[in-house]
């Protein structure tokens, strides 16, 4: 069977895109690739330069002692290139002073404007030169150096909380420790707040990386849309999971996340679902940008012209609430203060707020709950930090969620990529007592505008023939 | 959204084996593309995909028994956090947490993980959901410190004598270990099991260091891969006379790594040749034993001889350290010139001595001391390198004063996961890496069979010429076996 992919609603833009006859590989091929490298210096370059004095000065940090260590992946490569030991900033009043006590690896890729550099012999005893014969006076010149410099406050790269901040080894927090001596060992402080500012204030070369990454992936969405065939695509090949299926029984308990999610079911005319894709412009294993986006699908019944009133307006539930939660994320607010607004606002409108717990089967019982046999849709949100941080737990950055109410009291700040992740909940008369729940994802960037859209924000429904 | 996992059980080895060999079975049904002819085919992501796999797999069901008996560990407890990229990543993929491998006897160790990212096919024991979700930060700041017992009544049920954990002031690959979750294990373990801690280095160097056959040949493939890109970037396809500078070179071939979905690596860095002699062009920096010109912008001459070092990293688990030579051809010559030749028929002489002492079940130590032994017999003099390239130069000088005799240094480094920089997990004979003097050479032992020769040079008297030969191979119970073509001549460029 030939697939027809045809949005509804406002997606008429999709709609002209699909029908085209224009070869949908040839839009891939029409976006430059940038080289990685040039761009990953700039990147490190403006972070350096233009982010990491503020950070720490907000933060009252006077110097930043970043260990690492050859052998142990540090989780700061994308911000430092490979380093080798201790990287020193230190507040000098007028600028940032960069050292360096071990290597930098391929000066230009990493770390630049090192003003001051330790000795060679440090180096190759960092590195593990000779290790059964090296003599602990060997590290004096970074505790001379440290000393020199008398700071009040000594950040470094331990935490409990975050774990991009906690890439120094327990024996090289020791070794360290031993280093500074007692009296600098005791102003040392975890680096968290500094990496944190550090690694979600973007620049604007961060931003457009983010962006063409999720191009690249909308992209292949359409492409992947156009290749449906009902009857014989399976979720795995699409990244699918559905929500509602006109034909198809679940089998398991019903989850917030999805009605079925096995890889090897066959789509089916009548399933509505969810579908997402990956795309990566830079390889930066760990630390690459992620995409985080779903769009959603109908596959027309023998019949049918449109997408079934009771879904639609599922579905317009959903996109009605975005607007009003862009209205209420604003540049300078807390995470826990826009959480707090973006639940009053929501409430104001209509819906009933479901905290989720992320357990989806747990969360699913709390929609049946919440939302009885009631009209008024529920919903729940997790607008968490973007970028190279992936979605989960461990993202760095401010997370509105109910179960990331340890990033509450972190500021967003201009170009924070966020995911606009969300879910609302509505009851479906063909389906009583088992709402449909319909997750809204799709990264996006907040700047004293407001939130800007850098990719389609779920302009409507992809409708399969 | 946070993924979610599934509740504990206990998938039995019978139904594991379905699952893979059903894997197999449709890689083999699949149609791949493939060219036509030519050079070595890429792998589809399946292919490289199924390969790691296989080779994660085979190393905890045939490696880790031995590691862990032969170190006396009962219980091997591998900390992960999410967020903060482990050094054995190669092993252990996206697994994260607490992975507790616990000898309870029998040709299996058990293995346990509490935390996220475990697959069935290498764990058998899953921890709870909700200690998957408190490790991994889940609403960090109001967790129940009860929620980590169900580690610790794991431990106390085994009782461990000895439990390994991945700290190591020696070892970096066995340092993965943070501050944080060290101070948080100690809690988890309580005062008597927290006493019973030793490091995991020796564990780990005998985990990583013990090669199964299907690492073998994946390095193998990796080495193939290295020969034919750094064989190419060494001939006329890419080298032109007059033309092309040392920077050139090193970038062709990071696209070419690039092409063939190696990694290449993100550093504006480039691994460049090394110019070891020149008829024509002077050094501009102190003579170092590595190379005689080595920057990027010199452009390459008629009567340059040189060797270049390139580094294949394949599917981020194996990576290659391996040199070939090569000259260019001035007008109205056929070959190499007789002093360079003889040389390098210096070196390569030198190889069999070195080979013939290589043996399964010595240590690096006696192992190095075998090597200079025969090879001072055989008329060459020991300049032991401390790896600074000026002062050993100088070293080289002066032992070479006045002689027709050849020098030699040694640097036979263990190779596989980390190049032959100083991390690198295994034995190793050098006399800078003398705390691996104590490893002995298992079985499979992937290796860098690195050595120098130095040689006077008529053409420039006093300044001898150093030529390092490497390739990687591997030690068997057979002795050294080669895992790509020896590097046995001069590649000409005419």
């Amino acid at each position: 069977m030939r697939t027809r992919a045809l949005p509804v609603g406002a997606a008429l833009l999709i709609a002209a895109a699909l029908v085209s006859s224009v070869p949908l590989a040839g839009a891939q091929e029409s976006m430059p690739k940038p080289d990685k490298n040039t761009w990953l210096r700039l990147i490190r370059n403006d972070k350096l330069d233009l982010i990491l004095p503020k950070v720490m000065r907000e933060h009252e940090v006077d110097m930043w002692i970043h260990v690492t260590r050859a052998g142990d992946p540090d989780p700061l490569q994308y911000e430092f290139g490979t380093t080798h030991g201790y990287l020193i900033f230190t507040d000098v009043g007028n600028r940032i002073e960069r050292a360096m006590f071990g290597d930098v690896f391929r000066g230009s890729g990493a770390v630049e404007k090192i003003e001051v550099r330790g000795s060679a012999e440090l180096a190759r005893a960092i590195t593990g030169y000779d290790q059964a014969n090296i003599d602990f006076a060997v590290y004096d010149e970074i505790r001379d150096y440290v000393a020199a410099h008398d700071p009040q406050t000594i950040a470094v790269n331990f935490s409990e909380w975050l774990a991009v901040a906690d890439g120094i080894s327990h024996t090289q927090y020791e070794l360290l420790m031993r280093i500074l001596g007692p009296e600098l060992s005791q102003r040392v402080v975890s680096a968290e707040r500094v990496i944190t500012d550090f690694r979600s204030r973007r620049v604007a070369l961060e931003v457009t990386i983010q962006a063409m990454t999720l191009e690249m992936a909308r992209q292949r969405m359409v492409e992947m849309v156009a290749s449906i065939v009902p009857g014989k695509t399976t979720l795995g090949d699409i990244g699918g999971r559905i929500y509602y299926s006109a034909v198809s029984e679940r089998s398991r308990e019903p989850m917030a996340t999805s009605w079925i999610r096995d890889r090897n079911y066959v789509v089916q005319p009548g399933d509505f679902f969810a579908m997402g894709t990956g795309a990566e412009l830079f390889d930066f294993d760990f630390a690459s940008f992620g995409v985080d986006t779903k769009a959603h699908a109908y596959i027309l019944r023998e019949g049918e012209t449109e997408v079934p009133e009771s879904l639609q307006r599922a579905w317009d539930n959903g996109k009605r609430a975005q607007a009003i939660m862009r209205d209420h994320m604003r540049v300078g607010m807390t995470a826990g203060e826009a959480l707090a607004e973006i639940i009053e606002a929501m409430e104001a409108a209509g819906y009933l707020y479901t905290p989720f717990t992320d357990d989806p089967t747990d969360d699913y019982r709390m929609i049946q709950e919440v939302l009885g046999d009631g009209d008024a849709p529920g919903f729940y949100l997790d607008l968490h930090a973007m970028g190279n941080n992936g979605g989960d737990l461990v993202t760095v950055g401010p997370g509105i969620a109910p179960f990331r109410r340890d990033r509450d009291h972190l500021i967003m700040h201009p170009n924070h990529i966020f995911a606009f992740e969300y879910a609302v909940h509505t009851n479906l008369p063909e389906r009583p007592g088992y709402p449909i729940t319909i997750n809204f994802s799709n990264p996006q960037v907040l700047t004293p505008n407001g939130v800007e859209w850098i990719q389609d924000p779920n302009y409507g429904i992809f409708v399969i023939q | 959204m946070i993924a979610t996992r599934k509740l504990v059980y206990r998938a039995s080895p019978t139904a594991r084996r379905g699952i893979v060999v059903l894997a197999f079975a449709l890689s083999f049904a699949l149609p791949v593309a493939r060219p036509a002819h030519g050079q070595s085919t890429p792998q589809t992501a399946r292919e490289r995909a199924e390969t790691l796999h296989l080779m994660r797999r085979e190393k905890l069901d045939l490696v880790l028994p031995d590691a862990m008996r032969d170190n006396g560990v009962d219980m091997w407890i591998h900390v992960i956090r999410a967020g903060n990229p482990d050094p054995l990543e190669a092993n252990f993929g996206s697994a994260s947490g607490y992975l507790i491998f616990t000898d309870r006897g029998g040709d299996r160790i058990e293995r346990a993980i509490f935390g996220s990212g475990g697959h069935p096919d290498f764990f058998d024991l899953f921890g709870s959901d909700e200690v998957s979700r408190a490790i991994e930060g889940y609403d960090f700041g109001h967790q129940d410190p009860a929620v980590y017992d169900e580690i610790t009544r794991f431990i106390q049920e085994r009782d461990p004598r000895t439990i390994a954990v991945n700290t190591s002031e020696w070892l970096a690959v066995s340092d993965g270990i943070s501050h944080s979750d060290y101070m948080r294990l100690e809690s988890i373990l309580g005062p008597t099991y927290s006493s019973r801690m030793v490091s995991a280095e020796n564990l780990i160097t005998h985990f990583r260091a013990r090669h199964t056959e299907r690492e073998i040949a994946a390095f193998k493939y990796a080495a193939e891969q290295h020969r034919e890109i750094l064989e190419r970037a060494l001939s006329r396809e890419v080298i032109t006379p007059g033309v092309t500078t040392l920077a050139d070179v090193g970038w062709w071939v990071r696209e070419e790594m690039y092409r063939r979905d190696l990694n290449a690596g993100t550093s504006l860095g480039v691994s460049i040749p090394r110019i070891l002699y020149s008829a024509v062009s002077e050094p501009i920096d102190p003579p170092d034993v590595r190379w005689w010109i080595h920057h990027d912008d010199y452009v390459i001459q008629p009567g340059d001889f040189m060797t270049f070092d390139i580094g294949v990293s394949y599917l981020d688990y194996f990576v290659t350290d391996y040199k070939r030579n090569a000259y260019v051809l001035r007008e109205g010559e056929t070959e190499v010139p007789a002093s360079l030749q003889h040389a390098y028929d210096q070196a390569i002489r030198a190889h069999e001595f070195i080979r013939a002492n290589i043996r399964v079940g010595q240590t690096a130590r006696q192992t190095l001391d075998a090597i200079v032994q025969a090879l001072e017999e055989a008329g060459y003099i020991y300049t032991p390198f401390i790896d600074i390239g000026t002062q050993d130069y100088e070293q080289v000088q002066k032992a070479l004063a006045g002689t027709d005799r050849s020098g030699f240094s040694i640097d036979l480094h263990s190779q596989g996961h980390h190049g032959g920089s100083l991390v690198t997990v295994g034995p190793s004979m050098a006399p800078f890496r003398s705390d691996r003097d104590d490893i002995v050479i298992q079985e499979n032992h992937i290796f860098s069979f690195e050595y120098m020769v130095h040689s006077n040079l008529p053409e420039r008297p006093g300044f001898p010429i150093s030529l390092n030969i490497e390739g990687n191979h591997v030690a068997t119970r057979r002795g050294v076996e080669y895992l790509h073509p020896r590097n046995q001549r001069i590649l000409l460029i005419r």
